[in-house]
Parts: C-alpha cells; structure tokens; sequence
C-alpha cells in the first residue's frame, strides 16, 4: 500500500474512504489508546474519543478550514486529548493527574464552541438514530424540501396522518433529547 | 410556542407573521434558546455523510460486535418462508384461515434497542450503577439477568417506566409472556412517559403472540387512530386481521 501521506489521509477522510479510514485507525489509534488507558479510560473510550476525532477532522474538510501544520499523528492526538480532558471534566473526576506528552502542550485546543457544537450534533444524531424507521424517514423526506402532500402521497398515507406523525416524530425525537443528561451538558 | 417556531423554521408563516415572530425572538431570550435548538436539531438530522461516517468508523472498530439493528439475512430468509407458508395457506386453506396471531408476533417484534450508555465509570451513585449493569446485561442478551437488576431498580423506585419497559421487553425475550403483559398493562395505564407508545405496540404483540386477538386489536386501533409510533405497522396487521 501507498504511505499514508497527509495528502491521502485527508482525501481518504474527505470521500469516506473505508480503506484508508481503516489504515488511519490501525496507524493512529495506539497512541490514542494509550493516552486515555493512562488517564483512568477504557479502550471503548479510546475508540469514542478516536471516532469523534474523525469526524470533527471531517467537518473541517468539509468548511475548507483543517489546516495541519504538524504531522497527522500530531494532529489527531492534540484533538483526542482536548476531548478526552473535556469528557473528564465533564464527569466530574480528578483531571490535576492528566498526564500530557509535554511535545504536545503548546498546540491550540480546539475552539469549545466548536467541540459544544459537535456534542450537540452528535447528540441529536445519535437519538434520531433510534427513532422508528417510520419516523426517520418521515422527518428526513421533510427536510428534504418535500412537502406534507407529496410525503403522504410517496408513503401512500392520508395528509392528516402524516402531518400528525411528523409532528409526534418531531416531539418525541426532541423529548428524548432533553431527557438525556448529556443534552444539560452541552446546553 | 414551539409550534410558533415549527412554523417558521418549516417556512410556514406569511410574511406578517414572520416579521411578528422575528420581533418575538429578538426580545424572548427563552424562544431564542428554544429556536437555536429546533434549528440546530435540524441541520443535525440532515447530516446524512456524518452519520454515514461515524458508522464506517463504528464498523472499523468494532468488527466483531453484532449489529444492534437484526441482521437483514435472517429477515430476510424468515419473510421468504412465510410467504411461502401464506401461499401454500392459500392453496391449502383457502376459506376463512384464522391468521395465527404467533406469525405476526415472530415478523414483528423485534428486541427494543437499549437507550443507556453502559460504559463503566468510578464513583457513580447506586441507582446508576445497576441501571449501567442492567442495560448490560440487556445488551448482552442475557435478560434473565437483566430482569432481577430492572426489578430491583423498580423495587426503588416504582415510576421508573424506563426499568419497567426493559423489564416486561427482557420478559418477552423470556417467553414470559404472562408476567409481560402484566408490566406492559401498567405502563399503558399512564402517559406520562417516554415508553407510552412503545409500550402499546409490543403489549399488542404479546396480546398477538398469545391469540387474544379482541385485546390486540383494540390496542392496534388506538394505535392507528393516535397515530403513534408502529402505526404504518399497527394498520398493516389490523388489515390482516379482518
């Protein structure tokens, strides 16, 4: 296989690449594990922290503003450690031992509406996730600039109970999303 | 309210009213944290490559957990047996088959997804601990195990509706089917939580499941007159029924 240049990696990323996706988690993930293994996190931990780091990475592509001016490793790690230090803020345990590689301390964290706003998202995405089918489908048609009459008429449905529906999808997506203790979190 | 911001955030209002509710937000601090929510929420579920994304990821890393969502192979084979099944019925039984409610149950009912994070952690309070527990062993699909840490939950806290509904699904997973419908029916008695509608739907698929077809029914047609979650599926079956 070709070296896993920053040029790939961030092409790879960009397309969704499984490949490279796969070769960026074999050569990257180890250092991330270590890091949250030593400051009192599991490897599941890692692995969250490591495929939020992705994604953030991803939306920056995506803006036109990732700018690496260190190497990749360099990169990911400095973003898996802002979030791994913000998770443990957040769960309130003791972060004064957080141990840090000192070679990394001087990099710019990540902007905290930034990282608030990939929270939420990621939030949100992960409760839409577990709506009905039904549901999703509903709600996604209709952010699709699809209005209630064409929806009712694709899912073969009177107007009234689709507009119910997207309604009850709507409030039952956002009380799931209220009730969850992440949701006051990230506020 | 919240309709209010629906409307607008849907491109709903006239223009009068735009403007009226523009003027609205700029003064009510509370509509406008209400408003930035509703409209972040949307962008979120239309983020269909972040989404595709963080599955590829999740796939990567954890190849060997199976999926949460029922494998579509075995969905597969068990629909083209039924309908193998409900032609031969046809060609065999052609008048007034009585549809058996067990067939239902097995094309419908499927595990309900486990909605807490079971991550282990330090120094969390008692309550939480065994509801992390219980949901793993929910997770792990050992539900006899499930069930006595989501009993003891409820023995603390008798409106803990989200124990209660993982309690009567880890029953069905049991074949327990009397002692669900037992918890199923409390948690119908009160809408006044989050597990209402599920509690419905799978209440009729344990009323299927054990041919009491009159109750089934009557809960289906609730079902499809509220428009709840399951409806599409809920009149599906009634069809079926008649």
């Amino acid at each position: 296989m070709e070296p896993l240049t920053k040029e790939i990696i961030i092409k790879g990323i960009r397309n969704q690449d499984k490949t490279i996706l796969k070769a960026i988690y074999y050569t990257y993930f180890p250092v991330v594990k270590k890091l949250v293994e030593d400051n009192m996190g599991s490897e599941d931990d890692a692995k969250d922290i490591f495929q939020e780091a992705i994604i953030i990475i991803y939306r920056r592509i995506k803006k036109g503003n990732l700018e690496i001016h260190t190497t990749f490793k360099t990169y990911i790690y400095s973003i898996c450690r802002f979030m791994w230090k913000k998770e443990l803020a957040v769960s309130k345990e003791n972060i004064n031992n957080l141990t840090v590689f000192l070679e990394y301390e001087n990099l710019p964290d990540i902007n905290i509406d930034e990282y608030k706003k990939h929270k939420q998202y990621k939030l949100y995405q992960k409760h839409f996730r577990k709506l009905e089918k039904g549901c999703r489908k509903t709600l996604k048609m209709f952010l699709k600039n699809k209005s209630l009459q064409e929806i009712a008429e694709k899912l073969d449905v009177s107007y009234d109970y689709i507009r119910i529906k997207k309604r009850r999808c709507k409030e039952q997506l956002i009380r799931y999303i209220k009730e969850d203790p992440e949701y006051n979190r990230w506020k | 309210m919240k309709d209010l911001i629906d409307k607008y955030i849907d491109g709903e209002m006239t223009v009068a009213e735009q403007v009226a509710f523009e003027e609205l937000l700029r003064s009510d601090a509370q509509l406008r944290k209400e408003f930035m929510f509703r409209k972040d929420l949307n962008n979120a579920i239309n983020e269909d490559d972040v989404m595709n994304l963080r599955e590829s990821m999740e796939e990567i890393m954890h190849p060997n957990v199976p999926k949460r969502i029922p494998r579509p192979a075995f969905y597969t084979i068990l629909a083209a047996a039924m309908a193998i099944l409900i032609v031969l019925g046809i060609f065999f039984f052609p008048l007034n088959q009585k549809t058996n409610g067990k067939q239902f149950f097995t094309e419908y009912y499927v595990t309900y997804p486990s909605s807490v994070n079971t991550r282990a952690a330090a120094d969390i309070p008692d309550r939480e601990r065994i509801t992390r527990k219980a949901f793993g062993y929910y997770e792990q699909q050992e539900f006899s195990k499930a069930k006595e840490q989501f009993k003891e939950l409820i023995n603390t806290d008798k409106d803990n509706h989200m124990a209660m509904f993982y309690l009567s699904i880890s029953c069905v997973e049991l074949k327990d089917f009397s002692q669900a419908e037992k918890y199923l029916n409390q948690l119908i008695k009160n809408p006044n939580h989050i597990f209402w509608e599920q509690a419905y739907w799978y209440l009729s698929l344990v009323y299927l499941q054990q041919e009491e077809y009159e109750k089934a029914k009557m809960l289906l047609q609730t079902i499809v007159k509220e428009s709840y979650s399951y409806a599409l599926r809920a009149e599906k079956i009634l069809k079926q029924l008649d």
